[in-house]
C-alpha cells in the first residue's frame, strides 16, 4: 500500500519504526522530512546529498537508500559555480524530537536514578557509622509510632537496633543472616533484666529442664486440627527454635496504643505439642495445689479443732478462713497470718519438746575420756552425731575409719581397735580444734566436704548460727569452771546451759535445745544437709557414701526435733536440689509465676453486692465455692514416703485438705463471649525462675 | 469468543482459588508466632519480580520464554493476586511509616495503573474500529496537517471561483480554529466526541439554513463546504484517535518509571526489614 493509496497516509517506505529513538523535528508539525534524523538525534537534511562538481559539471550523490541519483541534479550557485552547487531536494533542517519510546526510556531511567539515590541516602543515613551518615533518616525509616511505654526511650534507634551499628553493605549482608540475628534482643535486655541467664529460651527456662518438657517423638504430639495445619505450613521452625528472640512475641512500632504483650491462644499454642482448641475444650485439668506450708484444712476443721481440749488444752480453735487467709493490699493473693497468729497456740510446744532426739546433739563424748577402751565398738554402738562425723570426715583417713567401722558387722579385731584410736585422737583434736579457731575451724571442715555452688553460703549461714546459739562459749569453757559457776538458766544441778546449748552432767553430751519456732541453727543445719544431700548424691551416684543423705533422712523424720518438715514442704528444684520452703511465699514471690489468679475481682463477682465487706459466713460461702474439702484423715500417707524422705513430687497427692479446683468452675464464665478464655489471663510467659517450671 | 469466555472464567476462577488459599495460608500462620508478615513479604516480593519481568521479556523477544499472549495472561492475573497479597501484606490498613507509606503508594500507582491500562486496552480497540481508518499514530500530524492542506485547498479554489464568497472569512473565523486546535482529550475519552466539535456542526448548520436562505452562500459554495465538513469529521475522528492511542501509550509512562521505583523501594524495604527485624521468625 503506498502512501497515496492508504486512507490514512500510511508511507510503507518511510514507516516510523516505534523503537527508534530519535524522530524528524517536523513531524509536529505534520511535514517531516523523509530521511528522518541520525540514531543519535541528529538532523540529516544537509546530508542527504553532497554534490560533486567533476570539473566539467555537479553531480548528485543522494544515496539509493534515500531515493538515489534525483532527476533535476545539483543547481549551481549563481555566483561561484564551480565552487558551490546546491540541491534541488535539500530539505529544512530541524532539530529532532525524542520518539515516544525514547521519552518513556529517559521518563523511567530518571525515576529510577531518583529512587535509586533516594534508596542510597537511606541505607547510608541510617547507619550509625559517620562516613555514611548524610542525614536524619530515623523519621523515614521509621516503619511507625512506638508504644507507649517506650516512647520515653531517649537514645533513639540504638537503644533498640543493633543494625544501626552496620554499614551499608552489611546491613545488605542482613538479608540473608537476620534470622539468626539476636543482637537485638540483648538490647532489650539492657532494660528488662529480670529474666534470668535463659533469657531467649522458651518461658526463659533453662535449655537442658526445657528438653524434659519437649516431646520428642511428632508421633506422640496431639495437635489440633489448625495446628496440624499451622505446623504444615510454617514446619517445626517455632517449636523447635533453640532462641526466640523478643521481637518472635512482641512487635513495636504499632502505635502508642498498641498492647505489645497481646498474644492469641493459637499464637501461644504454636510452640506446644499437646494442643486443644480453647479453656472449656481441651484444656488441661488443673493440678493439685502444691503448697509451701502443708495444712490439712479436712482434718483440722474436721477432728483436731473438735478435739482440742483433750488434745491441746491451750490450742485456740480456727473459725473461719480469714483468721489464717488475709487479702494481700493488692487483691491478688492470700497471705497467711503467720505461725504465731494460725499455729503456735497448739504447735510450739511440740517444737521445743527436749526430750525430742535432735540432730544438733553431741552425745556420744565418751570418746573423750581418757580411760582405755575395752571394747571395740561395732558400727552400732560407733554413733557419732551428725554434726561431729562430718567434722572428722573432713580428715580422710577419718573418714576411712568411720566408713570401716560402720561397715563392720563384727567388732574386736586389731584393726577396728586402731580406727577407734584415731577417731578417739582425732576427736579430741577436734575439740581442741573447735576450741581454738571457733566458726573458722568449722568453716574450715565443712568447706572440705561439702560440695556445689551454694555451699559456700550455707556453711557460712550455719556457722554464723552457731556462734549467735554461744556454742563455741560452752565448748571453751573449762569443764570445772562450767559446772561451778557459768551455769545460765540451769535447768537443775546435772545440767548446765548457755545460749541454746546445754552441756549434761556426765559432761560427755552436750545438748542443742531450740528456743522458739524459726530456730535459726536448725534452719540452716537443715538446709545444708537438704542441699548437700542432693549436690553428692549426683557426685557418688550411691547413696550408702552419701552421708549428708543420711542425716537429712534423719532429720525429716517425724521424729526430728521440732518436725520441722511436719508443714515445711521439700521441693526439688529443676536442677535436682532439695530445697525446703520456710517460708509461706517463695523468696522470688515477686517474680511472674507461670500461673496467676487474682482473688479480689472473683469475690466481688461471688459475694452480694450489697455487701462491700465479707462477713464471716459470706466469706466461708465464697471461699467453698471453688475450695472443696476432701474427706478428712488423720494420717496422710502422702505425708512422709516410705524411705523417710519427704515429699518431692509435684504430682502428689494435695496436702491441704482441699479438692483441686476444678475447671468446669471456671469455664462458666472465662468462655471467649464472656469474661475470656485468653491463655494470659491466667498463664504468664516470662516465668524467669528455676524453681517455676514444673512438672 | 466462546473459547475466550471459557478461558477468561477459568484464568478467573483460578486466580480467585489462589486468594482464598492465600488468604487463609496466611490466616493459619497469624495464629503461629511466625510472622506473617514476613512470608506474605516475600511470596509479594517474588510476584512483583515476576510481574516486572513481563518487560524484560519484551525486550527479549528471540528468546523461547513462551508466547507474549501467554506472558500477559500471566502478567494480568498475577497482577490481580499481588493486590490480594499487598492487602494482607499491609493488614488491610495503611502503614504508618513514611518510607512503608510511599512504598505502598508507589504500588498502588503501579497496580491502579495497571488496572487503568487493563480497561483502556480492553476497550479502546473496539472505539477505534469504530472510528474507521487504522491511523498510526506517529503519522497523526502528517495527517492533520494533510486535511488543514485539503481544507484550505477547497476553500481557496472556491474563493477563486466565486468572486466575493463569505466562505474564506467563514473558514477563517469558524473553522480554522478547529483545525489547528489540540484534541479536548477529556470530552474524547469520556464522550468519544468534543463539545467544540458539536459547536461547530452548530455553526454549519447555520451556515446551510442562512444559505437555504440564500443570504450568505451559494450552491457552488455550499459544494465545497460539504466537502470541508467530510473533512473536518476526519480530523475530529483523528482526535479521537489520538487521544485513545495516546491514552493507551501514555498510561505506560506511569506503570513503568513506577515499577522500577517500586523494584528499588522493595529492595530497600526487604534491606530494612531483615536487617532490623531483630530476628523475629
Amino acid at each position: 500500500m503506498s502512501n497515496s493509496d492508504s486512507p490514512s497516509g500510511f508511507d510503507a517506505k518511510n514507516y516510523q519504526l516505534p523503537q527508534q529513538d530519535w524522530v524528524c523535528g517536523h513531524l509536529a508539525d505534520g511535514g517531516p522530512c523523509s530521511i528522518g534524523p541520525s540514531t543519535k538525534g541528529s538532523c540529516l537534511a544537509e546530508n542527504i546529498c553532497q554534490p560533486q562538481f567533476d570539473g566539467n559539471r555537479w553531480h548528485c550523490t543522494r544515496p539509493n537508500a534515500w531515493g538515489g541519483q534525483c532527476h533535476e541534479g545539483p543547481i549551481p550557485d549563481a555566483d561561484s559555480p564551480e565552487e558551490k552547487a546546491i540541491c534541488p531536494h535539500r530539505q529544512a533542517t530541524c532539530q529532532p524530537a525524542r520518539s515516544l519510546r525514547s521519552r518513556r526510556k529517559m521518563v523511567t531511567g530518571l525515576v529510577f536514578a531518583a529512587s535509586l539515590g533516594f534508596c542510597l541516602l537511606i541505607l547510608g543515613g541510617s547507619s550509625e557509622t559517620a562516613s555514611t551518615t548524610f542525614f536524619e533518616t530515623t523519621a523515614i525509616i521509621s516503619p511507625g509510632p512506638l508504644s507507649s511505654p517506650h516512647s520515653a526511650i531517649q537514645e533513639g534507634c540504638q537503644a533498640c537496633h543493633s543494625s544501626i551499628h552496620f554499614s551499608p553493605v552489611s546491613m545488605i549482608g542482613e538479608v540473608w543472616d537476620s534470622h539468626d540475628n539476636k543482637h537485638q534482643s540483648e538490647l532489650c535486655l539492657n532494660c528488662h533484666r529480670d529474666f534470668g541467664e535463659h533469657a531467649m529460651n522458651a518461658h526463659n527456662a533453662d535449655p537442658v529442664q526445657l528438653t524434659k518438657f519437649k516431646t520428642r517423638d511428632p508421633e506422640k504430639a496431639q495437635l489440633t486440627s489448625d495446628q496440624l495445619w499451622a505446623r504444615a505450613l510454617i514446619g517445626d521452625r517455632v517449636s523447635n527454635a533453640e532462641k526466640l528472640s523478643c521481637a518472635t512475641c512482641h512487635q513495636e512500632h504499632q502505635g502508642a496504643d498498641f498492647d505489645l504483650t497481646h498474644l492469641t491462644n493459637k499464637q501461644c499454642q504454636s510452640c506446644h505439642e499437646n494442643t486443644f482448641h480453647s479453656f472449656s475444650d481441651g484444656h488441661p485439668e488443673f493440678e493439685t495445689l502444691r503448697v509451701r506450708i502443708r495444712f490439712d484444712h479436712s482434718s483440722h476443721f474436721g477432728q483436731h479443732y473438735n478435739n482440742y481440749p483433750f488434745l491441746m488444752p491451750s490450742g485456740i480453735p480456727k473459725q473461719s478462713c480469714n483468721e489464717c487467709h488475709l487479702l494481700s493490699s493488692d487483691g491478688a493473693s492470700y497471705q497467711l497470718a503467720g505461725f504465731e497468729a494460725m499455729c503456735s497456740s497448739c504447735h510450739e510446744s511440740q517444737i521445743l519438746d527436749f526430750q525430742m532426739p535432735t540432730a544438733l546433739r553431741l552425745d556420744q563424748f565418751e570418746f573423750l575420756k581418757s580411760q582405755p577402751i575395752l571394747e571395740t565398738p561395732s558400727a552400732k554402738s560407733l554413733e557419732l552425731p551428725p554434726f561431729m562425723e562430718l567434722m572428722l570426715r573432713a580428715d580422710e583417713e577419718i573418714a576411712d575409719a568411720i566408713d570401716s567401722l560402720q561397715r563392720s558387722e563384727t567388732s574386736g579385731d586389731e584393726s577396728q581397735a586402731q580406727n577407734v584410736a584415731l577417731i578417739k585422737e582425732a576427736t579430741r583434736s577436734l575439740l581442741i580444734e573447735l576450741k581454738q579457731q571457733g566458726a573458722q575451724g568449722v568453716a574450715h571442715r565443712l568447706s572440705r566436704i561439702t560440695r556445689g555452688p551454694k555451699a559456700n553460703r550455707l556453711v557460712t549461714s550455719l556457722t554464723e548460727a552457731l556462734v549467735q546459739s554461744r556454742f563455741f562459749e560452752m565448748l571453751s569453757k573449762n569443764n570445772k569452771n562450767m559446772k561451778a559457776k557459768n551455769s545460765e538458766n540451769s535447768m537443775n544441778d546435772r545440767e548446765v546451759t548457755i545460749g541454746s546449748w546445754t552441756m549434761l552432767s556426765d559432761q560427755s553430751t552436750v545438748v542443742y535445745r531450740p528456743q522458739q519456732h524459726a530456730d535459726p541453727l536448725s534452719k540452716s543445719w537443715l538446709d545444708l544437709m537438704a542441699n548437700q544431700a542432693s549436690s553428692h548424691y549426683e557426685e557418688t551416684e550411691s547413696p550408702d557414701h552419701n552421708r549428708f543423705d543420711d542425716f537429712f533422712r534423719t532429720a525429716v523424720s517425724p521424729e526430728a526435733t521440732g518436725r520441722c518438715t511436719k508443714c515445711h514442704t521439700v521441693d526439688r528444684l529443676l536442677d535436682g536440689s532439695l530445697k525446703i520452703n520456710w517460708g509461706a511465699l517463695p523468696a522470688d514471690q515477686f517474680r511472674r509465676q507461670f500461673s496467676e489468679f487474682v482473688h479480689r475481682p472473683h469475690l466481688t463477682l461471688m459475694q452480694d453486692r450489697s455487701t462491700s465487706i465479707l462477713s464471716q459466713a459470706v466469706e466461708e460461702e465464697v471461699c467453698l465455692k471453688c475450695h472443696q474439702p476432701e474427706k478428712a484423715f488423720l494420717s496422710r500417707s502422702a505425708f512422709i514416703l516410705p524411705d523417710g524422705m519427704p515429699v518431692t513430687d509435684f504430682h502428689h497427692a494435695n496436702s491441704t485438705g482441699y479438692l483441686p479446683i476444678q475447671r468446669r468452675d471456671c469455664v462458666q464464665c472465662h468462655q471467649l463471649k464472656m469474661a475470656g478464655d485468653n491463655c494470659l489471663q491466667c498463664h504468664n510467659y516470662h516465668i524467669h525462675g528455676s524453681s517455676v517450671l514444673r512438672r | 469468543m466462546r473459547a475466550f469466555t471459557r478461558r477468561r472464567t477459568i484464568n478467573i476462577i483460578m486466580t480467585l482459588l489462589v486468594a482464598l488459599l492465600l488468604i487463609g495460608g496466611s490466616w493459619i500462620v497469624s495464629h503461629t508466632l511466625v510472622e506473617t508478615h514476613f512470608l506474605t513479604g516475600w511470596v509479594l516480593l517474588v510476584t512483583i519480580v515476576f510481574l516486572a519481568a513481563y518487560n524484560l521479556r519484551k525486550a527479549f523477544p528471540f528468546l523461547p520464554l513462551g508466547t507474549s499472549a501467554l506472558w500477559l495472561q500471566s502478567h494480568i492475573y498475577a497482577g490481580l493476586l499481588s493486590f490480594v497479597l499487598f492487602l494482607i501484606h499491609v493488614d488491610y490498613s495503611l502503614p504508618n511509616g513514611f518510607l512503608e507509606l510511599l512504598l505502598a503508594s508507589v504500588y498502588l500507582l503501579v497496580f491502579g495503573s495497571g488496572l487503568v491500562g487493563l480497561y483502556m486496552s480492553r476497550t479502546f480497540p473496539k472505539r477505534l474500529i469504530e472510528l474507521g481508518d487504522e491511523v498510526i499514530f506517529e503519522q497523526i500530524p502528517v495527517i492533520r496537517k494533510k486535511i488543514q492542506t485539503e481544507v484550505e485547498h477547497s476553500i481557496l479554489e472556491c474563493a477563486q471561483e466565486i468572486h466575493g464568497s463569505e466562505l474564506p472569512m467563514f473558514y477563517r473565523n469558524e473553522l480554522y480554529p478547529f483545525i489547528m486546535r489540540k484534541p479536548d482529550r477529556w470530552s474524547h475519552l469520556v464522550y468519544g466526541h468534543s463539545r467544540y466539535w458539536r459547536h461547530l456542526q452548530k455553526k454549519l448548520s447555520d451556515a446551510k439554513r442562512l444559505s437555504d436562505a440564500k443570504r450568505l452562500f451559494d450552491e457552488e459554495e455550499l459544494k465545497a463546504l460539504a466537502n470541508v465538513e467530510i473533512q473536518l469529521h476526519r480530523k475530529h475522528q483523528l482526535d479521537t484517535q489520538e487521544t485513545l492511542q495516546s491514552a493507551l501509550k501514555f498510561w505506560l509512562f506511569i506503570h513503568i518509571p513506577a515499577t522500577y521505583s517500586l523494584l528499588t523501594f522493595t529492595a530497600l524495604h526487604v534491606v530494612l526489614v531483615q536487617a532490623w527485624s531483630g530476628g523475629a521468625l
